[in-house]
C-alpha cells in the first residue's frame, strides 16, 4: 500500500501538467464545448451521471449531441428522476419527527437473542409495565381467538417494580402488511387483528384503528394499524415516499406535457401502495386527509390520485405543509422559490420596537414590517383553511367567533389563542379595532381580500401577472441550474423575457423551455 | 509535510492550476468582476450525488462512505440545510482521494479476477500487465475517455504522456516485478484521473 501511495503522489504530482495538456478550454473563456466534453456536460446536467463510454462511442461516427439527442434525453425517465431532485431543492421538503407522523408503531426488540415485534408504548397496557412479550410460541386463546395471557405475575425486568407482576404473552409469526414475503415474530398481544376492542375501564367499544390503550386492541388484520421502524419496518420507506410526493406531481403535469402552472392548482396528485396505507392507516391526525382513501396492494406504484377539489397542487401536499408549518412561512417559501421574490428587510433596516409606529398589531401597516407584510398578509389569506403546523383542511372554520372576541386577555381558550384576533393580541388600547374575534388569517384584510380564503393556495395564481411571475422565475431557475450561476443584469434584461415569452406561447411546456436552454449556445460555452 | 497533506496540496495546487491558468495568451479575466461575468456555462465542481453516481458510472463500484460523507460534500437534508454546497473545499479534495483509492482498488482488482477482458471495466484493452505493452496507450486513451470525456484518435497523442509517465516511469529491470507493480500503477492511473479536475467538474 506504502508503494501505490508513492506511486499515486507521483501521479498527483503531473495533475496539473495533464490538466494543461488535456482540457485547454477549461481554462480558457468562452470556449465553445466539443461534443464529448458537452455530452458529458448535458448528461451530467440532466441525468445527474457522466455518459458510459458506450454512449460516448456513438460520437465516433460524427454524430453531434444534436436535437434529437437532446430530446431522448428529456423523454428519459433518467431526467424525470432529476427532474424531482430538482424540484426538491426548492421545496425542501423535510418531515417532522416519527412520532408526529405516525399515529402508531412496532419496533423489534431482542428478546433472549430473538427479534420480537411489539408496541412500546402500549407494553404498559398489555402488560403492567414496559416489557415486551416472552420468548416463547403464543398458544393460548379464549373462544374468540383474543390471547390470553401465557404466564402472570412474572417479575422479570421491569415487572420487578409492580406490586403482582405482569401478564406476559407470546409470539405469534405472521408476515406484515408492508413485506408478505418475510416472516416476522410480533408480540401476541400487539398481533391482535380485531377492529374493534371493548375499554375495560368503561365496557365501551373502542374502535382499533385509532390510537388507543384498549389492550384489546392490537395492530389488526395483517398489522395494518401499526407502522414499523427498523431495518425491517417501513418507516423510513414511508417517509421518502411524503417527501417524493410533491415531486411526483411536478412529474407528471411535465411529462404529461400539461402547464406547468398546474403544478400549483391541480387537485390531482401522486401515490403509491405506501402512501395509500400511510394516509388510510397510519397518519398521525387520525381525522386527517385522505383517511378514507380506498385500499390498494401496498406495493402499487405511484399512480394518480383524485383529491377533493379544495387542493392546490404541490402547495397542499403533507410534504410542504408540514415543512413549512406556519402559513407566513408557506407563503415565504412560495414567493422566494416559485416566483423568484424573496422577502428582505428594507435597506434602511428596522425602526425601534418603541417607536410607536411599531405598535401596531397589522403587520401589513407595522413601520418596518409593512415592506414583506403588504405582501405575506394577503397570501396567507388563501392558505387559511389549511392549519398551521397539521395537514387538516378546516371546511367549517369560523370566520369569526364570539368566544375568542369576549374572552378576557390570558383567559381565552387555545383555540383562540392559535387561530383568532384575541385580546392577547392588543398592544395599545382600542388598536385591535373591530378585527377582535376574526379568524387571523382573514383579520385586517379588506372583504375582497377575505373571501380567498375559499379559494385556496391556487387562487393566488389567479391574481393579475402571478402567472408572468411563475413562468419566469420558472425559466430563470432551470436557466440558472443549467448555467451553474446567477443570470446577468443583461440577460434578465433580454434574453429572459425572451424565454419566457416562448414558454408561455408554449402553453408553460417545461420540456421544451429546458430544450431551448439546452440548445442554446452560451450552454454549449463555459468560462 | 506527511504524505496526506502532500496529497491535499498538490490536488489544491492542480485545482487551481487548471481554472485560472492563461492557455491563449490572453489576460486572465478578473472573477471577482460582476461586470465581467461571462453568458456561458460556468465551471462547478460535480454534487455530492453526481460525484457518487460519477464514481458508479466510471469504475463500477460504489463508495462504501456515500452516506456518511453526503453532507459533508454538501448534499443538503433541506432541514438543518436546505442549500447544496458545491464549493472545493479541502475536505471534499480529502473525501475524494479517499473515495478514488477505496474504488479504484476495488475495479482493478475485481478486473483481473475476470478472464474476458469484455467484462472489464478499468483493463478493458490490456491482456497482460506488461507496462510497456503498445496496450497500455490503447487502454489510456480508453480511460481518459471514459473518465473524462476526452477522445483521442492517436496512442502518440501528447496529452497521453503524463497518464503514460505513471505507468512506465523507473520499471524494474525484472519482468517479474514490473508486471507485479502494474497493478499498483492502473490503480494510481485511476485515482489521478478521479481526482483530475476534468472528473471533479464539468
Amino acid at each position: 500500500m506504502r508503494r501505490l501511495l508513492i506511486i499515486a503522489i507521483a501521479a498527483l504530482t503531473v495533475l496539473p501538467l495533464a490538466s494543461l495538456a488535456q482540457s485547454p478550454e477549461q481554462c480558457a473563456p468562452t470556449e465553445r464545448l466539443g461534443k464529448y466534453r458537452f455530452l458529458r456536460q448535458v448528461t451530467l446536467d440532466l441525468y445527474g451521471r457522466p455518459p458510459t463510454i458506450e454512449e460516448y462511442e456513438q460520437l465516433h461516427s460524427g454524430a453531434d449531441v444534436d436535437e434529437a439527442k437532446v430530446d431522448e434525453m428529456l423523454a428519459s425517465p433518467e431526467f424525470f428522476d432529476r427532474l424531482a431532485a430538482y424540484h426538491r431543492g426548492f421545496l425542501w421538503t423535510a418531515l417532522p419527527s416519527n412520532n408526529d407522523l405516525f399515529r402508531t408503531f412496532i419496533e423489534p426488540d431482542n428478546v433472549d437473542g430473538v427479534e420480537v415485534w411489539s408496541d412500546f408504548d402500549k407494553q404498559i397496557d398489555f402488560r403492567g409495565a414496559y416489557e415486551p412479550c416472552l420468548n416463547m410460541q403464543h398458544t393460548n386463546f379464549d373462544g374468540s381467538g383474543r390471547p390470553l395471557p401465557m404466564q402472570t405475575g412474572y417479575m422479570g425486568g421491569e415487572c420487578a417494580q409492580t406490586a403482582t407482576g405482569c401478564d406476559m404473552d407470546g409470539w405469534v409469526q405472521m408476515s406484515p402488511y408492508w413485506n408478505p414475503g418475510i416472516t416476522i415474530r410480533v408480540c401476541a398481544f400487539d398481533a391482535q387483528e380485531f377492529t374493534t376492542g371493548v375499554n375495560m375501564n368503561d365496557g365501551a367499544l373502542t374502535d382499533c384503528s385509532r390510537r388507543n390503550d384498549d389492550p384489546g386492541c392490537g395492530c389488526g388484520p395483517g398489522l395494518r394499524y401499526c407502522a414499523a421502524e427498523g431495518p425491517n419496518g417501513n418507516v423510513d420507506e414511508i417517509r421518502t415516499a411524503l417527501t417524493e410526493e410533491p415531486a411526483r406531481i411536478f412529474e407528471g403535469i411535465i411529462k404529461a406535457g400539461r402547464p406547468y402552472t398546474d403544478a400549483f392548482s391541480t387537485s390531482e396528485t401522486y401515490f403509491n401502495g405506501a402512501l395509500r396505507h400511510y394516509y388510510r392507516y397510519l397518519q398521525q391526525n387520525q381525522d386527517g386527509e385522505l383517511n378514507d382513501i380506498a385500499d390498494a396492494p401496498y406495493t402499487t406504484d405511484w399512480e394518480l390520485i383524485q383529491r377533493p377539489d379544495y387542493h392546490s397542487g404541490i402547495l397542499t401536499t403533507m410534504g410542504y405543509l408540514l415543512r413549512h408549518t406556519s402559513q407566513r412561512a408557506r407563503v415565504n417559501r412560495l414567493y422566494t422559490a416559485f416566483l423568484c421574490d424573496p422577502f428582505v428587510a428594507p435597506a434602511g433596516g428596522l425602526p425601534s420596537a418603541t417607536d410607536p409606529c411599531s405598535q401596531d398589531p397589522d403587520l401589513s401597516e407595522r413601520c418596518g414590517c409593512t415592506s414583506c407584510h403588504t405582501t405575506i398578509e394577503p397570501a396567507t389569506t388563501y392558505f387559511g383553511r389549511w392549519e398551521e403546523g397539521e395537514f387538516n383542511y378546516r371546511a367549517e372554520l369560523d370566520i369569526y367567533r364570539e368566544n375568542c372576541a369576549t374572552c378576557e386577555a390570558g383567559n381565552c381558550p387555545d383555540s383562540c389563542r392559535r387561530d383568532y384576533v384575541t385580546m392577547d393580541l392588543e398592544t395599545t388600547p382600542g388598536s385591535l379595532g373591530d378585527e377582535v374575534g376574526k379568524l387571523l388569517t382573514v383579520a385586517w384584510r379588506t372583504p375582497e381580500e377575505a373571501a380567498a380564503i375559499d379559494e385556496g393556495p391556487s387562487g393566488l395564481f389567479d391574481e393579475p401577472g402571478m402567472q408572468d411571475r411563475l413562468a419566469s422565475c420558472a425559466v430563470q431557475n432551470f436557466s440558472e441550474f443549467l448555467f451553474s450561476r446567477e443570470l446577468t443584469t443583461n440577460e434578465k434584461g433580454g434574453w429572459l423575457p425572451d424565454q419566457v415569452n416562448t414558454f408561455q406561447s408554449n402553453g408553460y411546456d417545461f420540456i421544451q423551455m429546458a430544450k431551448a436552454i439546452v440548445m442554446d449556445p452560451r450552454y454549449r460555452r463555459i468560462d | 509535510m506527511t504524505p496526506k497533506w502532500t496529497i491535499v496540496g498538490v490536488l489544491i495546487g492542480g485545482l487551481l492550476v487548471g481554472c485560472t491558468g492563461d492557455l491563449n495568451g490572453s489576460e486572465p479575466r478578473n472573477p471577482n468582476d460582476p461586470n465581467a461575468t461571462p453568458e456561458t456555462k460556468r465551471i462547478v465542481r460535480l454534487s455530492a450525488d453526481q460525484f457518487f453516481r460519477s464514481l458508479e458510472v466510471t469504475t463500477g463500484q460504489t463508495w462504501s462512505r456515500e452516506d456518511q460523507y453526503a453532507p459533508t460534500l454538501g448534499k443538503p437534508d433541506f432541514d438543518q440545510a436546505t442549500q447544496e454546497s458545491q464549493d472545493i473545499s479541502v475536505s471534499f479534495v480529502k473525501l475524494a482521494g479517499d473515495a478514488a483509492r477505496e474504488v479504484c482498488g476495488e475495479a482493478v482488482d475485481a478486473d483481473l479476477e475476470m478472464v474476458s477482458t469484455d467484462d472489464r471495466i478499468i483493463l478493458k484493452h490490456v491482456d497482460g500487465l506488461d507496462p510497456e505493452d503498445d496496450s497500455v496507450l490503447t487502454n489510456l486513451r480508453y480511460l481518459v475517455l471514459r473518465f473524462h470525456g476526452i477522445h483521442m484518435t492517436d496512442d502518440l497523442d501528447s496529452r497521453l504522456d503524463p497518464w503514460a509517465a505513471i505507468m512506465r516511469t523507473d520499471l524494474p529491470a525484472d519482468q517479474g516485478e514490473r508486471e507485479s507493480q502494474a497493478r499498483d500503477r492502473w490503480k494510481a492511473v485511476c485515482v489521478g484521473l478521479i481526482t483530475h479536475p476534468d472528473f471533479l467538474t464539468y
